[in-house]
């Protein structure tokens, strides 16, 4: 584990990025489909709830940001909202790859 | 013709005679050879010899002819007669006798008095001349002094400006220069379908010495900056407490490459105590005026090196710093501390402000710049400053980052991102880990294995990390269990305490919390990690 650079495991996550940009549109789409689906809801909260994680650690500040508000909107039920600012995170997402 | 004319002539004589001594009021007294008057005019008394006739002795009668030679002509031009009018008199022996003639000489007395006045007043006027000439000297003078002190401030202005130019050019350049590679090195690595990983030496060097260009813009500002408090005394100190290596460590970052640019050696002399000493001092003064004298040092310095000494003895600190450059003379040694001063080496421009600003914030903090230094011998520049050791309680804030070398941990994390990152962050500061990702297989290798510390994530499939902190719980499991989530609810929080845990990071976390939080548990804990 320690072989591999710091630089290269901060690259591999920045890789990462566009396939967590998909996965979020996907948890959007069944959001927007089917607004009282318990378990697309649970889904997109731990989606964020990780993302929120990683993206600070590995220095995105505005994504882990995003998320954290994002995560907030859903558990209070301000799903039009919380459409919204997800919507906004895959830009970010976009973005930063 | 002849004979017609001689009664005319003597009539004419006479009459002129007569208008003559008219005019002049000419009178007389005629003496006989016994020095009895035999006759007098009769106008003598306009002249105030009213009491004076025929038979006195003349000597008796008038009284400046007391003690007169009277065998031979004699002129007095100007003399008071008894009535005060200025009189011219004529002695004209004439065989054994003597004619006294008195004329009037007020006119006479008059023009005489004009010219001693006029000569008085030329006298004034010269000396008033030479007083007002003398006063222009020194006007002059001053004015001569005033302009080479303006010609002066005018050079010094103008080599400011230009050093200034000269100081602010250098690594504004260089950081040009530098952002430069670094937007060659990005889109190269971008055409080439490479990570910018395989650049990030390049990257990496081109940002230290963007970050060395802009600390050095950096104190040149503060320079110019203090320089305007100088002159309205606000330059303030503000002592805290600071561990000496960390200024010493700034000055080193700072200096080596400009001195390994000139191919000059930079050696520090730090003894082992004073490095790791923590002190009381305005730690941002001491970096500037390091700065500035080492700065100096290595700029002046050609060929040889600067040897820096820093001690720390007693609450006293002490900076010596020598180099081999071309020295000061005696007489520019004198003004090396004044405002805009430079040395005659203009190749080596500068603002002239370093030594100024250094020597006023040394006298603020209670010491005193000297400056030792001969033409051809290089300079020595020395100060001893005040800096009494920390209080203990602040010493144990400030100590270095608790060391996890060694520690062996169970990291419960099922994002693989988050555990890649802590896995390397952690073994790179010397740690082991063991990673697991979720909170059934967590129970299952803490109970197979001994650890340290157990870092738990809540969010995680088949055992949460509730359930999983429960089941150790239910093992009497005593190793200490640190929670991680992103969750920033009180409610997570106060739960994992409930349950028993040592501590809580909401992510994201860093590798300096994980080793706060790890050496505040394992003190509470009076955990030994190297039993």
């Amino acid at each position: 584990m320690s072989s591999t650079s710091i630089e290269a495991i901060k690259d591999r996550y920045r890789h990462s990025l566009p396939d967590k940009a998909n996965e979020l549109r996907a948890l959007i789409k069944k959001l927007k489909r089917d607004p009282v689906a318990e378990q697309a809801l649970v889904n997109a909260e731990a989606f964020l709830h990780r993302l929120a994680g990683s993206s600070g650690m590995y220095g995105y500040d505005a994504i882990c940001e995003c998320s954290q508000s994002s995560l907030g909107m859903l558990q209070q039920g301000q799903l039009a909202a919380a459409a919204l600012a997800m919507q906004e995170l895959t830009e970010l997402l976009d973005r930063s790859a | 013709m002849a004979g017609n004319s001689t009664p005319s002539s003597a009539a004419l004589l006479h009459n002129v005679t007569d208008i003559v001594a008219k005019r002049q009021r000419l009178a007389y007294i005629y003496v006989d050879s016994n020095g009895l008057i035999a006759s007098l005019s009769s106008n003598i008394s306009d002249y105030g010899f009213v009491d004076i006739k025929v038979g006195d002795e003349v000597e008796d009668a008038v009284d400046f002819m007391v003690g007169l030679d009277t065998e031979m002509e004699l002129e007095l031009p100007l003399i008071g007669s008894p009535a005060g009018i200025p009189v011219s008199v004529s002695l004209v022996p004439q065989e054994s006798a003597l004619l006294i003639l008195i004329a009037d000489a007020s006119r006479m007395a008059e023009a005489r008095q004009r010219l001693q006045q006029q000569a008085n007043d030329n006298e004034l006027l010269l000396y008033e001349q030479r007083r007002l000439m003398t006063q222009l000297e020194q006007v002059q003078a001053e004015l001569k002094q005033k302009n080479s002190q303006l010609k002066e401030a005018s050079q010094s202005q103008t080599r400011f400006i230009s050093g200034v130019s000269h100081e602010f050019r250098t690594p504004l350049t260089s950081i040009l220069g530098y952002t430069e590679l670094l937007e060659k090195a990005v889109s190269e690595a971008s055409a080439s379908d490479q990570s910018v990983a395989d650049h990030q030496l390049k990257i990496d060097s081109s940002l230290v010495a963007v970050q060395r260009s802009s600390r050095h813009l950096l104190s040149l500002v503060e320079n110019l900056l203090d320089h305007g408090k100088l002159d309205a005394e606000e330059l303030v100190i503000r002592p805290e407490a600071v561990a000496l290596k960390d200024v010493v460590d700034d000055i080193r970052f700072i200096m080596l490459p400009l001195a390994d640019a000139k191919g000059i050696k930079l050696r520090f002399t730090i003894p082992t105590s004073p490095a790791s000493e923590i002190v009381v001092m305005d730690a941002s003064r001491l970096r500037q005026c390091l700065i500035n004298i080492v700065g100096n040092a290595v700029k002046f310095t050609d060929r040889g090196g600067v040897a820096v000494t820093i001690d720390w003895r007693e609450d006293w600190l002490s900076v010596s710093v020598q180099d081999t450059g071309p020295g000061i003379g005696r007489e520019q040694l004198t003004k090396i501390q004044l405002p805009f001063w430079q040395s005659d080496d203009h190749t080596k421009a500068g603002t002239g402000l370093g030594l100024t600003i250094t020597a006023r914030l040394l006298e603020l903090m209670g010491s005193e710049l000297r400056v030792e230094s001969e033409l051809g011998s290089g300079t020595l520049v020395q100060f001893e400053l005040p800096a009494p050791s920390a209080p203990q309680a602040v010493k144990s804030d400030l100590a270095a980052p608790q060391s996890i070398v060694g520690l062996r941990f169970l990291l419960a994390e099922d994002d693989p991102d988050i555990a890649l990152l802590l896995c390397h962050l952690l073994e790179h500061q010397g740690a082991q880990v063991v990673h697991v990702s979720n909170g059934a297989l967590a129970v299952e290798a803490a109970l197979a294995q001994d650890f340290d510390i157990v870092l738990m994530d809540l969010h995680m499939p088949v055992l949460n990390g509730y359930q999983a902190i429960e089941e150790f719980n239910a093992a009497n499991y005593s190793t200490p269990i640190v929670v991680m989530s992103a969750s920033s609810l009180v409610t997570d929080r106060s739960t994992a305490y409930e349950l028993g845990c040592a501590g809580y990071l909401t992510k994201p976390v860093n590798i300096a919390d994980i080793a706060q939080v790890v050496a505040e548990v394992l003190d509470s804990e009076g955990h030994d990690p190297s039993s």
